[in-house]
């Protein structure tokens, strides 16, 4: 008996050191973002635009990068967010169960497993090539809305199934068709969970590089951006440009670290704020 | 009746269908033409990738054999640590940090993978090759400790939710007998769990199959058959990335890297719809 605890004992010591392990390694790379990212981070770093000297030396700030990575952001919110809660709603209002809904359910999963650099590809085949928007903000959006869609799709039909039957019931009695309490009584009620799948859906393609690689984003811009049909700086796709086609390293990395912070602090806000959201519902 | 709403709604809920089948056509669509002037055989069993060169070498054999290689290694790292943190969180976490250590790792999960291949590129690479003294420190091994550190999350949290949810009455049983808490985990639960482990193995899989950010800065590059684990190689995913940039349209190289993409896509669809399936099957199970 004593034997046996005191394998589990060291069973659960050994597991415990692995896991901290690996939680302290996941951690530091916070902090080495941040160590790294705060030294460059000022005012004019954040607002103003980059330019390289001749030795390969980026000077100035990430302004347009910013600024190119909120319009495709939010440009890419705005095409997937209609379609994507429609979506929702129907797997939740109109087909929740049957052959169709789980196959259009395994579409969605599968969607969202195809590999970023396949949507890329195709938004080069089909937004910059076929319909003609040559590498550009709009390009690039689109590509990025694929992206989100699944996400939204999975948090809108989750949000609307945990709405009670009794309204919809309630809705029903009182003679309203299906998309009347599908989108005016149903669906008020789940739109703060809707919220955080948008969230979720924003911080996800903020990050993402290899979609715009070919389909609008370039290392440099010297301005900010004004029309949709232009090329745009974007903040994941500086710190890869950065890091790979640079001649001065040093000075490179300490701008992509700068770059990197940016990016995860606005990330981690967003998973932040939907973390908090659902304490506060969980506590009511 | 059915309203014109009605029918907007109902055509949203078929987009994911009409996107797959449209990411299907067009990477068919652009990889065919390439069979105009490249030998099937030349392409899927070809030794060399020398697309710019004179003449150009489209053989994609050694991109799939780092593929092979990095994601093999990668979900070696993958599955047991995340299985290690599952364990930790349900058995030994004191159960007011569980939701925190959840939280962490899922926003630990959403930092974007070029923030990894940064610090796999400016850290872990010099400290592999200044102080392991490794011939490169952009190799297999760098590219898929990263690319481990940034799945981890996903299949651990999964884990976790099957681990604790794992059947009540079977645990007491088998605590009735007289088994502790680690014998119970590796007796009982870790069995019971196998079909739900397999699947999360294959959804991890496929995720570290598509990753290409983190490879591309980190793994080196190089279009070579690697025959240990300390040297460079050049993936699928990142061969695409890589070189799409500079590749006119309408050109063999073109068509050739939308090959890729095709395979990319196919592979890892299989191994999504294979983890799905073994998913709704045991989630059916469990219901019962």
């Amino acid at each position: 008996m004593v034997k046996r605890m005191l394998k589990q004992r060291i069973a659960f010591l050994i597991l415990s050191v692995i896991s901290i392990g690996i939680l302290i390694a996941m951690g530091s790379i916070f902090v080495i973002i941040f160590v790294n990212g705060f030294r460059v981070l000022n005012w004019d770093f954040l607002t103003s635009i980059t330019s390289f000297d001749f030795k390969g030396m980026p000077h100035g700030g990430i302004g347009p990068a910013i600024a190119g990575t909120f319009i495709v952001t939010g440009l890419g919110l705005v095409f997937a967010v209609p379609i994507g809660v429609l979506s929702g709603i129907y797997l939740s209002e109109y087909r929740n169960r049957g052959k169709l809904f789980n196959f259009l359910r395994m579409m969605v999963a599968n969607l969202a497993g195809v590999p970023s650099v396949v949507h890329g590809l195709f938004g080069l085949a089909v937004f910059v090539v076929l319909f003609r928007f040559g590498f550009s903000i709009l390009s690039s959006a689109l590509t990025l809305s694929i992206l989100a869609l699944p996400i939204i799709i999975v948090t809108t039909e989750n949000a609307m199934r945990d709405v009670p039957n009794e309204l919809r019931e309630g809705s029903f009695a009182l003679g309203s068709k299906r998309w009347q309490s599908a989108l005016l009584v149903v669906f008020p009620v789940a739109l703060p969970k809707v919220l955080t799948g948008v969230i979720l859906a924003s911080a996800r393609i903020a990050g993402e590089t290899a979609p715009v690689l070919f389909t609008g984003a370039t290392l440099y811009l010297a301005h900010f951006p004004t029309a949709l049909n232009q090329q745009f700086m974007a903040l994941p796709y500086t710190i890869y440009g950065l890091m790979t086609t640079s001649i001065n390293i040093e000075a490179s990395t300490s701008f992509a670290y700068g770059i990197a912070l940016v990016l995860i602090t606005l990330i981690t806000l967003m998973n932040i704020s939907v973390v908090i959201f659902r304490l506060i519902k969980r506590k009511v | 009746m059915k309203s014109t709403i009605d029918r907007l709604i109902s055509v949203s809920g078929l987009t994911s269908i009409a996107i797959i089948v449209a990411i299907t056509f067009f990477l068919f669509y652009n990889w065919i033409p390439l069979f105009e002037t490249v030998e099937p055989i030349g392409f899927f069993f070809g030794t060399l990738w020398y697309p710019t060169a004179v003449p150009p070498f489209y053989g994609i054999l050694p991109l799939l054999d780092a593929t092979v290689w990095i994601s093999s290694l990668a979900i070696f790292i993958t599955i047991p640590s995340a299985f290690v943190i599952a364990i930790f969180i349900t058995y030994i976490v004191p159960k007011k940090f569980r939701y925190i250590l959840k939280t962490f790792l899922e926003i630990f999960s959403s930092i974007p993978s070029v923030i990894l291949g940064l610090i796999g590129l400016s850290i872990v690479a010099p400290y592999f090759q200044n102080v392991l003294n490794m011939d490169t420190g952009q190799n297999i091994l760098n590219a898929a400790i990263m690319l481990s550190l940034i799945t981890i999350p996903m299949p651990a949290s999964m884990m976790e939710d099957f681990i604790s949810a794992f059947s009540p009455e079977q645990k007491e049983g088998s605590q009735a007998l007289g088994a502790n808490e680690f014998e119970t985990l590796t007796r009982v639960v870790i069995p019971g769990l196998k079909g739900p482990f397999a699947s999360i193995t294959m959804l991890s899989l496929g995720r570290i199959f598509g990753e290409t950010m983190i490879v591309l800065m980190v793994a080196g590059n190089a279009a070579i058959f690697p025959s240990n684990i300390f040297q460079p190689a050049r993936v699928l995913s990142s061969t695409i990335a890589a070189e799409m940039g500079e590749t006119p349209v309408g050109t063999p190289h073109f068509y050739a890297l939308f090959g890729i993409g095709a395979i990319l896509f196919v592979i890892t669809f299989l191994i999504n719809v294979a983890g799905e399936m073994i998913r709704f099957r045991y989630e059916r199970q469990m219901m019962k």
